[in-house]
């Protein structure tokens, strides 16, 4: 995306969220349809909990208009939304207490993320399943870091934020942002190291 | 094997975080340092693994995406509810605030009015008050009407007159002024100039006035002089003007009564025997008229 669209998406963003009139629901629908996917990305990783995610996202849209008039445009749009929502997956990872790390989750017979990956992307048996598994290596490895590692991690490699825009979101320093990627990044390495060695198609 | 430190470069300097500086430095160890560049291609592949990782997770099959519109709509409904709500809180309170402020306007004048609005019993309480200290009695009359004025210290006064209108009472408690017409529930006070009317022009003033003409065919007042003399059993004052008229006004023992009549009206003044001989000087009889005691 260029940095002009970017600009020009956070305008509207911002002028959605702050003018958006409760008798008007496509501003409400269009704003939340931007924002949407991403932030049940960013919740489900932080949580690994879609249904919790779900939850969290919508109360962090609320949370957001509910207290719309204390916001001024210090940050785009979904830097606040991504901070609000981080607040949130750490109150309800707190509370509920499913910060457990992956071994615990391997045999849980609750739907993971996963269910919702679409199959048949025309792969041969083999290769789907390689797929997986190192799919699965990447989330043992992911989910043995503490939340805020794995959403600053998230933030940079999905989302592909910049470090400064990672710390506003997280609520952290810079530096902090710089270890917990880096050493997000050695924790799976550490899982992926018989593949990388191998070099085999990790991509 | 690289220390932690590079290793931690390295990272930066995949996500272009690193200064030009710590860039060209980077650069030149991986130029030069196969450890270096071997970790370097871990991390980028570690780094791309995981951008297929997420975009895998984050690639919704058909029954999640329509499921999309329906979460986007249930949140969208519950945001808009959330606006309106605050919205309709913000009215609220703004009527709230408002019907506060009425009713607080309206205590208060109710408080103000109430203030203005003495019961009977309590002025006459005020007025038992002030008989039972110290005090004189100023009793006039004349064909149509007669009053009783009564004044004690601090100026605190009581004015009963008696006419065709009814029976009237007005007085001064040392901080507020009042006025109650016999019969009424009510006793007013007064503020302003119906206050100061009261206040000044009274009986005693009167008197004061009459005194003054009575000596002082010119009426300057400047020129009369006020003698007291104490003989005997009785004490009195004598007000002598410059072409010497003099008026005596003469109490007993017990402080009166001095009678006098002028223009018509009798006067009586009576010094009540609760301020005693050491409180009677010319300055309580007489507060506030220019006088030099010749003789005391």
């Amino acid at each position: 995306m260029e940095p002009n669209d970017a600009t020009t998406d956070d305008d509207r963003d911002w002028e959605l969220f702050l003018q958006a009139d409760p008798g008007d629901q496509n501003a409400f629908r269009e704003l939340v349809g931007r924002h949407f996917r991403a932030a049940i990305g960013f919740c489900t990783q932080v949580l690994n909990d879609p249904q919790l995610a779900e939850d969290v996202v919508q109360k962090g849209f609320v949370k957001l208009f509910g207290a719309r008039d204390r916001y001024s445009r210090q940050a785009r749009f979904r830097t606040l939304l991504f901070r609000v929502l981080l607040r949130l997956c750490i109150n309800e990872l707190q509370r509920k207490k499913v910060a457990r790390p992956f071994t615990d989750l391997e045999d849980e017979e609750s739907e993971p993320i996963q269910s919702r990956i679409k199959d048949g992307r025309g792969e041969l048996p083999e290769e789907e399943a390689e797929r997986k598994e190192l799919g699965e290596m990447i989330r043992a490895a992911v989910m043995t870091l503490n939340p805020k590692h794995r959403a600053a991690l998230y933030l940079r490699e999905y989302e592909q934020l910049a470090y400064a825009d990672v710390a506003t979101a997280l609520d952290a320093t810079l530096s902090e942002v710089k270890i917990w990627i880096h050493r997000g990044r050695q924790a799976v390495q550490q899982r992926l190291r018989p593949y990388l060695e191998r070099g085999e198609r990790v991509r | 094997m690289i220390d932690s430190e590079l290793s931690s470069k390295l990272s930066a300097y995949l996500d272009g975080e690193l200064s030009e500086e710590d860039s060209r430095n980077v650069e030149e160890i991986l130029r030069n340092n196969a450890q270096a560049r071997a970790a370097f291609e871990d991390l980028r592949r570690t780094s791309a693994a995981m951008r297929g990782f997420y975009d895998v997770e984050n690639d919704l099959d058909e029954a999640s995406s329509s499921r999309e519109a329906e979460v986007v709509e249930r949140i969208s409904r519950a945001s808009a509810r959330v606006v309106a709500v605050r919205s309709h809180r913000g009215r609220r309170m703004f009527l709230w605030v408002g019907g506060f402020l009425l009713l607080a306007t309206l205590l208060v004048w109710g408080l103000r009015r109430l203030e203005r609005s003495r019961s009977v019993g309590e002025m006459l309480r005020g007025v038992l008050e002030l008989m039972e200290s110290d005090h004189y009695e100023l009793s006039s009359r004349t064909a149509g009407e007669s009053e009783l004025w009564q004044v004690g210290p601090r100026g605190r006064f009581h004015l009963r007159r008696v006419g065709g209108a009814g029976i009237l009472h007005e007085g001064f408690d040392g901080r507020r002024t009042w006025r109650y017409v016999e019969g009424d529930r009510k006793v007013i006070l007064l503020s302003g100039e119906a206050a100061r009317v009261v206040r000044e022009e009274n009986p005693w003033k009167r008197l004061e006035a009459a005194l003054w003409a009575a000596v002082d065919e010119e009426g300057n007042g400047e020129t009369w002089i006020a003698e007291s003399e104490s003989g005997g059993e009785r004490e009195t004052i004598v007000l002598r003007g410059p072409s010497g008229k003099r008026i005596e006004l003469s109490f007993d023992a017990e402080g009166g009564p001095a009678a006098v009549t002028l223009d018509g009206v009798a006067y009586v003044v009576t010094r009540r025997p609760a301020l005693g001989d050491e409180a009677f000087t010319w300055e309580t009889w007489a507060p506030g008229i220019p006088v030099e005691e010749a003789a005391r």
